[in-house]
């Protein structure tokens, strides 16, 4: 077990299921007392009845309060690690997205279980087991000695024979989980399989491979069934030597009273049970531990550091000894360079020389390797051609909660934006959920340089920022680019000759360096 | 239960080897209080020794019929399961419906997970519980009529009237869940996509937060779930005390002897009974869930074309506000190759999924399919179609890092680039007459750019959507799109010859440095 258990709530837990055993041991003695008097001295039960009365009800407000109790805490502590699990998130989840979802939607889930019900169900069974066994040392001690001495047998057949299984078990399980992938990737990648027109084998091969997996299933699991007739086993002969136990020395021996005879048979059964609670739950618990694992895998990834951007007064953006690697990549190597505080920056380059890396860094989304980066602001615009809306609406987005309808409405005017935008039914107030007014790559770009054009922020940076723009908006936003660059900086990769007519300055990637490029 | 098809005769036996296995657990406990009070009144020794034997007796009777009934109902479960997901795979396969997103995946796991619930921890349990109940029942007759009436009101407390007040509150938890689920789903989703955008308009922590909030509501319903099994299970035992304290009241003289035996078959009794009750209350909500999953909508077959025609075709996505196609025609002859251009959300791979849809064509669609099995397995659609052993595509493609005996792990396993090469080799395999490819060459370098290329120029009749115009002047047609419509279009050297959108776009990207 790999999980940290904490000492003092043990305690507690260990504490409260303590109290409700007691209960329950209490309210077995009233009823043995009860049937004692009925059966023998044909007495008045009233009192005892009452006490019974009492106990019974402590037990069942106790123990149901510590189930709920430790089980809001579970909730307490897997929402804990859910948190955690969300302060994950960062710039790169993008690439394994479905990981990250899966283990806060779907692992976190199956984990749940081991916080509510396994840990809770162990200390409160061992409590059980081992206060029954010290009260039938008060109460029949021969009883105890049979409990004590046959006990042993089922932590060792479990040892024997239950280990042995549990590791095939655990990977006939994965092997189930492999299979639903296999259904569920088929389900996913269904659209694949119409267009070959390969129905007919796929379903067979699914069919072939579920026989063979409830074929090797049955085949673990007969073993684990077995091994529980064994436990039922051992715990009735447990029970029959006990009961056995009891008659003789009734009869026999007469050495015994009905109220002792009947505790005794009254605990015992609950002794066994709880032994055997004990070992499926072993089993759930390993099983939830494997869920666990998938979730610590994510939350040992490094998140990305997102303050490690210095200030200059001097530049718009100033590097020093700046490396910059992508996936191990080194894309930038010993970079010394600085950006002018007004102007248009161009950079350009081949495609996989690290353009966009350089930007994420100036953005503070991508922690340089070694040296420094100072930036002159953090209130920097971004323009690209995606976008994920949701939760907002047009208005919202550009106006940044700072500006009037009407100057949404002028800006969207100029960027000739309205047409589009007039077709949803609420116009620019229309809420996005999901992002579904589906926008293109061109609309995107202009949204974005409308929220940038509105309140002009002094460094703006641009990825590919007029791609299948049509040369009308392209000119369009050439013209607002080169009205921005008066104030603002603007650092912009570019991959087409025509924006290098606006450009102040020119930068080339390559071979992890920045390299004045022509036009200077 | 109509999805209990073949398994019938296992379910059969599973549930008259459960109710033997749960009433002599049962009977083991009444035993042994009938022993007691046998024993004090000076029984012959043998009939004692009898008792015992039958205590055991009925030990070992538990413990083979739980081995046999768990091993039929859980064999059961898995073909139900392993038909169900056959079934559901062949429904889905005549349905338009779009099963990419990672939602649907999840959502239709815990259907499946219902469906395992449904059987294994709702009906069968409850029925096996109301047999038991039933034979109780009349058993207590025996006894005494009023006895009958204790356990007869009882168990239609427990068995009957809780689950159907609870079922009103399990069923809203069970809502509430889904609603809340769906929504973490999204705002995950929405924060993971735009992360960058949200970074930079400082609404990063805003949205955070809105997601932990969107947590803390599931906490709160597990929360109540926990409440309403504290509520289900208190009442259950408080029930148990009142029959306890009942019997023991009624019956202390008349029966006195029967009673430690009527006690512990009584607490044995609840013991079965109570943890059916919170399962039961699910009963109305998962069937409804299992009944989802059956009724699948089927759409009608496609009718497969070889000229691809289209006329007025518009087209909106559901759940969104705007069309994505508008009004749009468009023919293919055989024969023919045809360029898709235009921006990035024009609708060019709608537009090119409604071809899809009429056609018989080799196919490399927007999302690429692979699936967990080997390489080879993937490659011929696990057997459909024949690799020549003389073919080496792997080495061709640059894939030589892997071998065809190699195993696909998950969707990630393979790059974007890979993935496209990889489908390049399905469609050469599969060798059908048309092609209709969606951005075949991203993610490629320039020497593999080149050799897809040369593959699907070769064809007969070709459809590719793209951004790469290097051999935009090899096609016969040209299309360009623009906010869901066809706004230029026809034959490439006519097209290129007179200005419009699709020239500036051919100049655009030759000036692309």
């Amino acid at each position: 077990m790999n999980v940290k258990l904490d000492k003092k709530q043990m305690i507690l837990y260990g504490f409260i299921a303590g109290l409700f055993v007691l209960s329950y041991l209490a309210f077995g003695h009233y009823l043995s007392l009860i049937m004692s008097t009925i059966v023998m001295d044909h007495g008045n039960i009233t009192s005892d009845l009452i006490l019974m009365t009492i106990v019974f009800m402590l037990f069942v407000l106790i123990s149901k309060f510590y189930k709920y109790l430790t089980e809001t805490r579970a909730n307490a502590a897997i929402e804990k690690l859910g948190n955690q699990l969300i302060d994950k998130i960062d710039v790169k989840s993008r690439r394994d997205s479905e990981t990250i979802i899966n283990a806060i939607m779907v692992h976190l889930e199956e984990y749940r279980t081991f916080e509510t019900s396994f840990i809770p169900t162990i200390i409160s069974t061992t409590a059980k087991v081992v206060l029954i066994i010290v009260a039938l040392f008060f109460i029949d001690i021969y009883a105890a000695v049979i409990l004590l001495f046959t006990a042993p047998f089922i932590p060792l057949y479990y040892i024997l024979v239950g280990l042995q299984t549990q590791d095939e078990s655990m990977r006939q399980a994965t092997r189930f989980d492999n299979i639903g992938t296999l259904f569920l990737n088929l389900i996913r990648g269904k659209d694949t399989v119409t267009y070959t027109d390969s129905e007919d084998t796929v379903v067979k091969r699914l069919e072939e491979d579920n026989k063979g997996f409830v074929k090797e299933t049955m085949r673990i699991l007969k073993y684990a069934f077995q091994s529980s007739m064994m436990l039922e086993f051992i715990t009735i002969l447990g029970i029959g030597l006990v009961a056995l136990e009891v008659a003789l020395r009734i009869i026999i021996f007469s050495n015994i009273d009905f109220y002792t005879a009947f505790f005794v048979l009254l605990l015992a059964p609950e002794f066994y049970s709880s032994l055997k609670v004990l070992g499926t739950e072993f089993h759930n618990g390993k099983l939830a531990l494997g869920s666990y694992d998938r979730v610590k895998e994510v939350l040992n990834q490094d998140t990305a550091n997102e303050y490690y951007r210095g200030t200059t007064d001097q530049h718009a953006v100033e590097a020093l000894s700046l490396t910059l690697s992508h996936d191990d990549k080194v894309v930038l190597n010993e970079a010394s360079f600085s950006f002018n505080k007004t102007g248009f920056t161009a950079i350009t380059g081949e495609s996989g020389t690290g353009k966009s890396t350089l930007l994420r860094a100036i953005l503070g989304l991508h922690e340089p390797k070694r040296g420094q980066l100072n930036v002159l602001t953090d209130d920097i615009g971004y323009v690209s051609d995606q976008v994920y809306f949701s939760d907002t609406s047009i208005f919202d987005y550009i106006s940044n909660q700072k500006h009037s309808e009407e100057a949404v409405l002028d800006i969207l005017d100029k960027l000739k934006l309205s047409a589009s935008i007039d077709n949803l039914e609420n116009g620019i107030h229309t809420p996005i959920v999901n992002h579904d007014i589906p926008l293109s790559g061109g609309e995107i770009v202009r949204l974005k340089m409308a929220r940038v054009l509105i309140d002009p922020p002094s460094m703006i940076i641009m990825d590919e920022p007029t791609e299948f723009l049509d040369a009308t908006t392209e000119g369009l936003v050439m013209d607002h680019l080169y009205e921005l660059k008066k104030q603002s900086a603007i650092i912009a990769v570019i991959h087409r000759r025509q924006l290098l007519n606006i450009a102040d300055a020119h930068y080339v990637m390559e071979e992890g360096q920045l390299k004045r490029g022509e036009n200077q | 239960m109509t999805f209990l098809k073949s398994e019938k005769l296992h379910v059969f036996y599973s549930i008259i080897l459960g109710i033997i296995g749960g009433l002599v657990g049962t009977a083991i406990f009444g035993l042994s209080g009938y022993m007691i009070s046998l024993s004090f009144f000076e029984p012959p020794f043998f009939l004692i020794i009898l008792i015992i034997a039958m205590i055991k007796m009925f030990g070992l009777t538990k413990g083979v019929s739980k081995y046999l009934e768990r091993l039929l109902s859980h064999d059961a479960t898995f073909k139900m399961i392993g038909r169900l997901r056959r079934d559901y795979f062949k429904n889905s396969l005549a349905s338009f419906q779009d099963t990419h997103s990672v939602r649907y995946i999840q959502k239709l796991t815990s259907y499946f997970d219902d469906i395992e619930d449904y059987y294994v921890r709702i009906i069968y349990p409850y029925i096996v519980a109301a047999f038991i109940a039933l034979i109780l029942t009349m058993l207590s007759l025996i006894v005494d009529p009023v006895l009958l009436l204790i356990t007869l009101s009882t168990s239609l407390f427990i068995l009957v009237l809780m689950p159907l007040v609870m079922s009103k509150v399990s069923n809203k938890l069970k809502t509430t869940r889904q609603m809340n689920e769906d929504k973490l789903f999204d705002q995950l989703y929405h924060y993971i996509f735009d992360y960058v955008n949200l970074f930079v308009v400082k609404e990063d922590i805003k949205t955070k937060d809105n997601i932990k909030d969107s947590y803390k509501a599931i906490t709160l319903n597990e929360n109540k779930e926990a409440k309403l099994d504290l509520v289900i299970e208190v009442i259950g035992l408080l029930v148990q005390l009142l029959a306890m304290i009942g019997i023991l009241y009624f019956f202390r003289d008349e029966h006195a002897i029967l009673i430690p035996m009527i006690i512990l078959l009584l607490m044995s009794y609840f013991e079965t009974i109570i943890p059916v009750v919170k399962p039961a209350s699910r009963y109305f909500s998962v069937r409804q869930s299992v009944q989802d999953i059956s009724d699948y909508t089927v759409m009608e077959d496609k009718n497969k074309q070889t000229d691809l025609n289209l006329e007025h075709i518009t087209f909106r996505y559901p759940n969104t506000k705007k069309d994505v196609l508008k009004d749009i025609s468009i023919h293919i002859p055989t024969g023919e190759k045809h360029a898709l251009i235009g921006s990035s959300g024009s609708g060019k791979t709608t537009l090119l999924n409604q071809l899809i849809k009429i056609s018989d064509a080799g196919v490399m669609p927007q999302y690429l399919d692979f699936y967990n099995a080997t390489v080879e397995e993937n490659l011929t659609m696990f057997g459909h179609f024949n690799l020549k052993d003389d073919q080496n595509y792997l080495q061709d493609f640059d894939l030589e890092h892997f071998s065809l005996d190699d195993y696909i792990t998950s969707n990630e396993y393979l790059s974007l680039g890979e993935k496209k090469r990889m489908q390049v080799i399905r469609l050469l395999i599969e060798d059908k007459d048309t092609w209709i490819l969606d951005e075949p060459t991203a993610s490629l370098n320039t020497r593999l750019k080149e050799m897809v290329w040369d593959i699907l120029l070769e064809r007969n009749t070709l459809i590719v959507a793209t951004h790469d115009l290097s051999h935009l002047e090899e096609f016969d047609v040209v299309h360009y799109m623009e906010n869901g419509e066809i706004v230029e279009s026809g034959p490439v050297n006519q097209i290129l010859s007179q200005n419009g959108p699709t020239k500036e776009a051919y100049e655009r990207y030759k000036d692309i440095i």
